[in-house]
């Protein structure tokens, strides 16, 4: 409505969400947004009816004709009370918001209500945090993978599932149940220990201060976690409902996966916790490998053209330029409306990019196709190569060959794949470093953070990694940075690559947030 | 070529309206979770996942799809309330296009209505509790002088029924002030009515 504030809004998509990186606004808004839908992710990645939703939300993308979607989101509704309820309150909890009605989304107070039913309105936070986790955990956590393990995927029918193992039924057992005075207790307990210590007593607008998540606080608060958790299964065990412990249940989710796999020869994708970081806790939730973060700048229009047909160069004068990305033809598909010549049949292919303009507006964006990257050897302009990390995996040959032709200084890796497990892979082995800087990058109404670095070895270093993302995603990779031991012993923070790069930066960033459509290392889906 | 069928608005706001009006004491978090995810999924407002959304929505419709979907809603929800949950969408939409004796229509006000009405927003007998004897001194002397309390009772509740008063506890009515009339109220009787 004209006049009113626009106010974020964020959409999950169980591998994934969703943000608009909108310059301006409320930031205290926009990271409540992005911590909800990556506390939908966190709930899905780490229980076992979660597991059972994401591998039939993956059958359903590979095989979009058969009846997997409707699995999916029969699923879905048997838990979407208990996921809302989780992520308004995980969300409001550890933004340091209070646990009331949230301003500008009324849809959402219903939620806000259940979770006071569950955990008390007068609870410290400190114990709200354990205390709902606990209750979700246990909500998510019942024998649903061993059920279906004993059937063919295709024949499994949600509704085999019992009234006591759907999680929106849990969790109006539990909200009947005395867990809500278990909780309580548990805060009145906590309060006569900790009631006196700085953690607890919280400063100013923060209830919830990080010291109490770390050491000595940090594992009761693990222990509190327990604690609850124990309540909780014993509130739904003594209704009928079966509850296994935490992480009990990875063995029958890999071998539902598998199973999964084998109807999808050509490859299922599953980006979860298991695939991604199978040792790694830290990982749990790729916040930064899950965003999809749609940009508005770029012309929908866009002309795909033969080599000889037409320049391809961007700039004028000094800063003229030729700028080679691969991408995948597939997503070309997807985010412009394409003319001009058809694209080729393969799985990535290399354009030299750039934008028409048509007096001041920017018009359409033309792709101008480069089968050979020797046909540029006699160009006179600077040639800047940038591959997108999934174009690179989808057709690793062609990749290369545009690695070995392209000067080191003007290569970049722009990440459109899940980068944090790429990045603990590339720095595991010798005495490899990223080498980092992370600037917010304003443009066209947008705000982008970007993550850019090198990994050196030596002598050797890779292309420019860039890796766009928001302010939520910024924030957990500098968190990941120092909590992860092998990012720990890698991650070079080197306040200066800016200006080292930024020949090369402008030029990469201008064409990535001018003529891309969706950034973001949870975007290879498109 | 026929006309095509008049546009229907319909709100979050009248959402609440419609699930207080045919639940008004319940506390079923499971039913409600049905009627919700059944009317957004019947007015074709969310593609596939879970949204974080500010606001609350208002859609633009024909008038058949909007009377289907709050139909769908409420049968959704009946299911629930009867133990039958993972109903399939379509069974309950096509059961929904089947179920006409639901009245979704505005109730007709008569003229000594919409005077007790207007009297009331006259004098500022908006948005708190009254009973039917304050609501009766609000009007002329003369119409006073020749209606009862029962028959202002009656009027009050034609004003529910129409969206333009609420029950308070108690047996009084609170009157909406202009333009903060409920859209739409549902009455499970006569569709003849």
């Amino acid at each position: 409505m004209g006049g009113e504030p626009q106010l974020e809004s964020g959409r999950y998509q169980w591998f994934g969400w969703t943000v608009s990186p909108t310059a301006g606004g409320d930031v205290s808004r926009k990271r409540l947004v992005e911590t909800h839908e990556y506390f939908h992710r966190q709930l899905d990645d780490v229980t076992a009816f979660g597991g059972l939703v994401t591998t039939f939300a993956a059958l359903a993308e590979a095989r979009p004709e058969g009846t997997w979607a409707d699995v999916r989101d029969r699923l879905q509704a048997m838990s979407d009370l208990l996921h809302e309820t989780f992520a308004v309150g995980m969300s409001l909890l550890t933004t340091q918001r209070q646990l009331v009605r949230i301003e500008g989304y009324p849809l959402y107070d219903r939620f806000v209500g259940i979770v006071l039913r569950l955990v008390g309105a007068n609870v410290h936070p400190w114990v709200a945090l354990a205390a709902l986790r606990a209750a979700a955990l246990a909500c998510m956590q019942g024998p649903v993978l061993a059920l279906v393990g004993s059937e063919a995927l295709e024949r499994f029918d949600p509704a085999s599932l019992e009234r006591s193992e759907r999680p929106n039924h849990r969790l109006v057992t539990l909200l009947s149940s005395d867990f809500p005075d278990a909780v309580a207790a548990a805060h009145e307990r906590a309060r006569q220990t900790h009631g006196r210590e700085a953690w607890w007593l919280g400063s100013e607008g923060v209830g919830l201060t990080p010291e109490s998540m770390d050491g000595e606080a940090g594992a009761r608060s693990q222990d509190l976690h327990q604690e609850l958790f124990g309540a909780a299964s014993s509130a739904l065990q003594a209704a009928g409902a079966s509850v296994i412990s935490l992480n009990a249940h990875h063995g029958d989710l890999a071998a539902l996966v598998r199973r999964a796999r084998e109807l999808v020869p050509e490859g299922l994708i599953r980006i979860g916790a298991l695939v991604e970081a199978p040792d790694a806790e830290l990982l749990h939730g790729g916040a930064l490998d899950s965003q999809t973060i749609p940009l508005s700048a770029a012309p929908r229009r866009a002309a795909v053209l033969p080599y000889g047909s037409i320049s391809g160069l961007s700039g004028e004068g000094p800063s003229r330029h030729g700028f080679v990305t691969l991408v995948r033809p597939d997503r070309l598909r997807d985010c412009y409306e394409l003319q001009g010549a058809p694209l080729p049949q393969a799985s990535a292919i290399a354009c030299l990019r750039s934008t028409v303009f048509d007096g001041e507006e920017r018009d359409s964006v033309l792709f101008v196709v480069v089968e050979d990257p020797n046909v540029l050897r006699d160009e006179t302009v600077p040639i800047y190569v940038s591959l997108s990390s999934s174009a690179a995996a989808a057709a690793p040959e062609l990749a290369a060959a545009w690695m070995r032709h392209a000067d080191p200084s003007r290569l970049s890796v722009v990440m459109d794949t899940p980068a944090t497990a790429a990045l603990r892979r590339w720095c595991s082995a010798g005495r490899a470093r990223f080498r980092t800087a992370t600037r917010r990058v304003s443009v066209a109404g947008m705000d982008v953070w970007i993550i850019a670095g090198r990994v050196e070895d030596g002598a050797r270093r890779s292309a420019l990694v860039v890796m766009p993302t928001t302010e939520f995603g910024a924030r957990w990779f500098e968190a990941a940075s120092a909590e992860d031991a092998v990012l720990d012993a890698a991650v070079v923070v080197d306040a200066d690559l800016f200006e080292q790069e930024s020949a090369h930066l402008d030029v990469v960033l201008n064409h990535l947030l001018l003529e891309e459509h969706v950034v973001g290392m949870g975007s290879w889906r498109r | 070529m026929s006309e095509p069928e008049p546009l229907m608005r319909l709100s979050f706001d009248d959402a609440e309206e419609l699930w207080a009006a045919w639940a008004p004491d319940s506390e079923d978090l499971l039913a409600r979770a049905a009627f919700d995810r059944t009317l957004r999924w019947a007015l074709g407002m969310e593609d596939e996942g879970l949204y974080f959304r500010p606001g609350g929505w208002i859609v633009d419709l024909p008038a058949t799809v909007v009377r289907l979907a709050c139909a769908a809603a409420i049968l959704a929800a009946g299911f629930q309330f009867a133990g039958l949950d993972d109903v399939d969408r379509e069974l309950v939409i096509a059961t929904a296009g089947l179920v006409s004796a639901m009245n979704v229509r505005r109730v007709r006000l008569a003229a000594e209505d919409r005077l007790l009405v207007e009297r009331m927003r006259d004098q500022s007998l908006t948005d708190l509790p009254v009973s039917s004897k304050q609501a009766r001194r609000a009007l002329p002397r003369r119409v006073r002088d020749r209606t009862t309390r029962e028959q202002i009772h009656d009027a009050l509740e034609r004003l529910v029924a129409a969206g333009v008063a609420d029950r308070a506890p108690g047996g009084e009515y609170i009157v909406r002030a202009a333009g903060r009339e409920a859209w739409i109220r549902v009455s499970l009787g006569d569709p003849t009515a």
